[in-house]
C-alpha cells in the first residue's frame, strides 16, 4: 500500500525524500461549456477526465493526489484559474491526510482565481491531521467583479478510530479572500496540539473537527435560513455571519459525519442562491 | 512637555473618552449566556486569554505598524494595516465595532484640529487602532506606553462588560485589572518582535459565540 509506505517514509527526517508536486489548472468557455482547457501537473497531483452531470454546462473536475497524503517537506500547490463565465465544481476523492512529520513542515497551497462573473465552487473531502504532523495550509481567493464562490475546509485533529489524539501536531491555516485585490477575508489560525486553544471555549472547545464554510451570497434571506440551522445543530457548536456579501459559517464537533450534514444542508440552501443551480452531488460522494 | 504627553494618554485612553466602547462586550455575552464564563475565574481566565491569544498576535502588532507608519508620515502604509485589520475582524458585528469606533474617534481628533484624521470620518477601512496610533504620534505619547494603553482600554472595557454580565463585584472587577494588566508589557514586548507573515490569530470558538450573539434573543450589549 501507498499509504503505508508514506507513513514509513515519515520518520525519515530527509528532505530529499520528500515529494513536490503542483498542478494548474485553468478553464474556459466553450460552446456555453466550462472546459478545462489547461492543465499542467509535476509531481504526483493530477485530475480526472471531467464530468458534465448537470444540464447547465458546470464542469465537475475531482483532484486526486495518489500518495494519500503528505509528509514533513512535501509541498503541494493547486492553481486553478475560472475564465470569465465558466462554471466549475471541483472536489477530492477521499479525504487528504497529514502524516506525522519530524519537524519538517508539510505544505499545501491552493490559489483561485475567479475572473468576471465565473461561479466556482471548492468542495474538498476533509483532511485529516495525525498526531505530530505539522502542516501549513494556505488559501487564497482571488475574486474578480461578479464572480461567486462556495468554498469550505474541513479539519480533522488526530484520528479518534485509532484513539490517537493531536497532542503533538501543529497545524496553521491561513485563508484570504480578496474582492477586486482588496482583502474581504483574512484569517489565519493556528492549532497546536497540547495547548489551550485546543480546550478553551474560546478555541476548538475540546472538539476535534473544525470546518469553515464561505460563500458569496446574492440575497440577505440566505443569511436567516442558514442561521436557523446552524441554530439547531445540536452535534457541537455552530455560528454564521454575513460581511459585505460574504457569508461565513463556522462549525467544530466530535464527529466529521455530523459536520459534514450541516455543510450538506447549508450548501443545499446556498446553491440555487449563488450559483442559480440546485445542488447536483459529486458522484463521487456516493462511492 | 513630556507631562502633557502624558496627560494627553490619559485623555485617549479614558472610558469617558465619547466612542461607543461600552457598547461592545465582543463574544463576552454569548460566553456568559452560554455558561461559559460564569465567576470571577472564568472572566478572569477569558480575558487573560484573549490578550494573549488575540490581541496580542493580531490588534498589538497592526496597531505598531500603523504607529510606525504615521511616524513616517506614510499614510498609505496605516491605510494598508488598517484595512488588513478590518478584514480579519470574523464577524459582522466585530467589524462594525472595530469601525465604529475607529469613526468616532476619527470625529474626535479631527474635531480637536488634527486635520488628518478628516479623511478617516467615513471611510470602511477605517480601524480603531489606526485611529489610535494616529493620536499617540500626533500627541507625542511614545509608542511602548501607547500599546500598553492600547490594550488597557480593551481590558478595561471586557472588565466593565464582565461586571455587568456575569455579573461580578467592582471590587472582583479591579482584581482582574490588576491581575491581567500584569501580563501587558510582556505581551508588547511579544508583539513587538513579530514578522507580517505571523500576525493573526483567528480563534474558532470565539468567532462562532460572536456570530451566535449577532442573533442572541436578548442582549445587553451591541451586536
Amino acid at each position: 500500500m501507498i499509504q503505508v509506505e508514506r507513513e514509513t517514509l515519515a520518520t525519515s527526517p530527509s528532505p530529499s525524500r520528500s515529494w513536490k508536486a503542483q498542478l494548474d489548472l485553468g478553464f474556459n468557455v466553450r460552446n456555453q461549456k466550462t472546459v478545462l482547457t489547461h492543465r499542467k501537473h509535476t509531481g504526483p497531483l493530477s485530475t480526472q477526465k471531467t464530468f458534465y452531470p448537470e444540464e447547465n454546462g458546470t464542469c465537475h473536475t475531482y483532484i486526486l493526489h495518489p500518495p494519500g497524503g503528505l509528509v514533513g517537506g512535501d509541498e503541494i500547490a493547486i492553481n486553478i484559474a475560472a475564465g470569465e463565465d465558466t462554471q466549475a465544481l471541483l472536489t477530492t476523492p477521499s479525504a487528504g491526510k497529514f502524516y506525522r512529520s519530524n519537524q519538517l513542515t508539510a505544505t499545501q497551497k491552493l490559489t483561485i482565481t475567479l475572473n468576471k462573473n465565473a461561479y466556482l465552487e471548492w468542495l474538498p473531502q476533509e483532511t485529516i491531521l495525525f498526531d505530530k504532523s505539522t502542516a501549513r495550509l494556505t488559501t487564497d481567493v482571488h475574486l474578480a467583479e461578479g464572480a461567486h464562490y462556495i468554498g469550505w475546509d474541513i479539519l480533522c485533529f488526530g484520528r479518534p478510530a485509532s484513539s490517537e489524539q493531536f497532542n503533538e501536531g501543529h497545524c496553521q491555516q491561513s485563508t484570504r479572500i480578496y474582492r477586486n485585490q482588496k482583502p474581504l477575508l483574512i484569517e489565519n489560525t493556528h492549532y497546536a496540539g497540547g495547548t489551550t486553544l485546543m480546550r478553551a471555549p474560546w478555541g476548538l472547545n475540546n472538539f476535534i473537527v473544525s470546518a469553515t464554510l464561505q460563500a458569496t451570497v446574492k440575497s440577505a434571506e440566505v443569511l436567516s435560513a442558514c442561521q436557523a440551522m446552524t441554530k439547531k445543530f445540536t452535534a457541537g457548536q455552530a455560528g454564521v455571519t454575513l460581511i459585505e456579501d460574504l457569508m461565513i459559517c463556522r462549525v467544530m464537533a466530535h464527529d466529521k459525519t455530523h459536520v459534514w450534514n450541516l455543510l450538506m444542508e447549508l450548501w443545499h440552501r446556498l446553491r440555487p442562491d449563488t450559483v442559480g443551480h440546485n445542488p447536483h452531488l459529486p458522484r463521487i460522494w456516493a462511492t | 512637555m513630556k507631562q502633557l504627553s502624558s496627560l494627553r494618554l490619559l485623555q485617549l485612553a479614558s472610558p469617558s473618552l465619547p466612542i461607543g466602547a461600552f457598547a461592545y462586550s465582543q463574544g463576552l455575552e454569548s460566553a456568559v449566556q452560554q455558561d461559559y464564563v460564569n465567576n470571577f475565574d472564568t472572566a478572569c481566565r477569558w480575558v487573560h486569554d484573549l490578550l494573549e491569544q488575540a490581541l496580542e498576535h493580531l490588534d498589538l502588532p497592526i496597531f505598531l505598524r500603523c504607529y510606525d507608519a504615521w511616524t513616517c508620515q506614510d499614510e498609505e502604509r496605516a491605510i494598508y494595516w488598517s484595512a488588513y485589520l478590518i478584514a480579519s475582524r470574523e464577524t459582522r458585528e466585530l467589524r462594525e465595532e472595530e469601525r465604529q469606533l475607529g469613526q468616532a474617534l476619527a470625529r474626535i481628533l479631527y474635531n480637536l484640529d488634527m486635520t488628518q484624521a478628516g479623511a478617516w470620518r467615513r471611510d470602511s477601512q477605517t480601524s480603531y487602532a489606526a485611529l489610535f496610533a494616529l493620536a499617540a504620534v500626533s500627541w507625542d505619547i511614545p509608542q511602548e506606553e501607547s500599546a500598553a494603553a492600547f490594550l488597557w482600554t480593551w481590558l478595561e472595557n471586557q472588565v466593565a462588560a464582565a461586571i455587568k454580565l456575569v455579573p461580578l463585584g467592582q471590587t472582583e472587577g479591579q482584581r482582574i485589572l490588576f491581575e491581567v494588566s500584569e501580563k501587558i508589557p510582556a505581551c508588547v514586548e511579544r508583539a513587538s518582535l513579530k514578522t507580517d507573515s505571523a500576525i493573526g490569530a483567528s480563534l474558532p470558538g470565539f468567532s462562532i459565540l460572536s456570530a451566535q450573539h449577532e442573533i442572541q434573543y436578548s442582549r445587553l450589549f451591541r451586536s
